[in-house]
């Protein structure tokens, strides 16, 4: 093998531009790592989407696009040449409703809904407490309703959310790290077999689950996570 | 279906932008521009590895938000698309389980392969690449070499091997990979009774 320095992986495109007779090229046909690693960044590089459906392609431009916006603070017109740009917008009902002639009506409504939450807050402290996990912060929405575990097999129900068309399963260890996704799903229960689950699950391993109601990829209401219980 | 790379000229030209003043809208456009440019790449090599639709998302989503943070410390000697590789193979050899040098993974786990030394030795000598690559030199083919390190170290599932080497054969990488194992294990064998000797 012909000697010389492995490359360091951020370096993978200048040694794929080196001619092929060039002795750093000759070292990264002959050392098996840095073959590897050439070809795994050639592979990076020509993005095959062969076997990816289309709908999850393009689901995944767009929200994509949008976290980057999100987090670089950029126009979204930027990040996804395809959204649509906001002075072409209609007023969203929100804006529509923030105009100056309607937010009187609004702040009473607003005060109304409080003076509700205080009248109406001793029924819901009553509740059996939920855990808190770290998450996207939507407020629970919905009744995750049946969450089982027999011998070999899993079994979830929720009440359905308004507007979701798919649900998400999020499972979670004892110690409240997530574990493993299943779905997106149809429907509003969930019978899995433990050994079709994207991660082990062991007799005796505390695990919690819950639900995220989804519309067209976004979260839009999550329920409470709740403890499986084995029967 | 492959998607032509990003231009690595208009990269550079984003970058500067992005690196100059990140702070200013002008400089956010670029960084978010920049890494759109290569967003799909990232969740395609992401999609290689865990699979499934939603858990590449969250990865790729990962990759990019890092490499915006990561910006402002990459002074630009490596070309951006391969800087990016180097942050997504990471993260993606994160997210998947190491596979075995000797045995395959998909055997009877309580089976020992003839040969095999065990699974601490084994373990052992996985963490010592430079001998393991000297080893893979010693014992195979180059094909087999590639593969047996882009299963074992770069963690590349075994259909992704059959696609990276462009291997056509009825077996493909799962074929290729048994072999390479079964000669690895035959050599280190051979090996262990010359020293027995």
């Amino acid at each position: 093998m012909t000697a010389g320095p492995c490359f360091d992986p951020r370096d993978a495109a200048r040694v794929a531009a080196l001619p092929p007779d060039d002795p750093l090229r000759v070292h990264a046909r002959e050392c098996p790592r840095c073959h590897a690693l050439l070809d795994a960044y050639l592979a990076f590089e020509a993005a095959d989407a062969a076997g990816v459906p289309a709908d999850e392609l393009a689901d995944a431009d767009t929200r994509l696009a949008r976290a980057l916006a999100t987090a670089t603070g950029a126009g979204a017109s930027t990040a996804a040449p395809q959204a649509e740009r906001r002075a072409d917008r209609r007023p969203s009902f929100w804006e529509q409703l923030m105009q100056p002639s309607l937010r009187p009506a609004l702040a009473f409504a607003v005060l109304a809904v409080a003076a509700g939450a205080v009248l109406l807050w001793p029924r819901a402290a009553t509740r059996e407490p939920g855990m808190v996990l770290r998450g996207e912060g939507h407020a629970p929405a919905f009744v995750l309703s049946l969450a089982e575990r027999h011998d070999d097999s899993l079994h979830v129900a929720w009440a359905p959310a308004s507007d979701a068309d798919r649900y998400q399963l999020q499972f979670f260890s004892g110690s409240l790290a997530e574990i493993g996704r299943v779905g997106p799903l149809t429907g509003t229960r969930a019978d899995l077999m433990l050994a079709g689950l994207p991660f082990r699950v062991a007799a005796g391993d505390t695990l919690f689950v819950r639900v995220a109601a989804l519309a067209g990829g976004d979260v839009l209401a999550t329920s409470e996570a709740r403890l499986v219980e084995t029967r | 279906m492959t998607q032509a790379a990003p231009d690595h000229r208009d990269d550079d030209h984003l970058f500067e932008i992005a690196i100059r003043d990140p702070g200013s809208v002008a400089g956010r456009e670029a960084a978010s521009r920049l890494l759109g440019r290569h967003q799909r790449q990232v969740y395609l090599w992401c999609r290689r590895y865990v699979r499934e639709h939603e858990r590449a998302l969250d990865l790729a989503q990962e990759v990019l938000l890092s490499a915006y943070r990561a910006m402002p410390g990459f002074e630009g000697r490596a070309r951006f698309s391969s800087w990016l590789f180097a942050i997504a193979r990471n993260k993606c050899l994160n997210a998947v389980a190491a596979k075995r040098l000797l045995v395959d993974d998909d055997a009877d786990p309580d089976a020992q392969p003839h040969g095999s030394p065990g699974p601490e030795a084994e373990l052992e000598l996985q963490q010592d690449e430079e001998r393991v690559r000297r080893l893979l030199i010693e014992h195979l083919d180059e094909v087999e070499r590639e593969a047996l390190w882009l299963s074992c170290f770069e963690r590349m599932p075994v259909d992704e091997i059959t696609r990276v080497l462009r291997l056509d054969n009825a077996t493909g990488g799962r074929g290729l990979l048994q072999r390479a194992r079964r000669k690895l294990r035959a050599g280190l064998d051979r090996g262990r009774l010359k020293e027995g000797a």
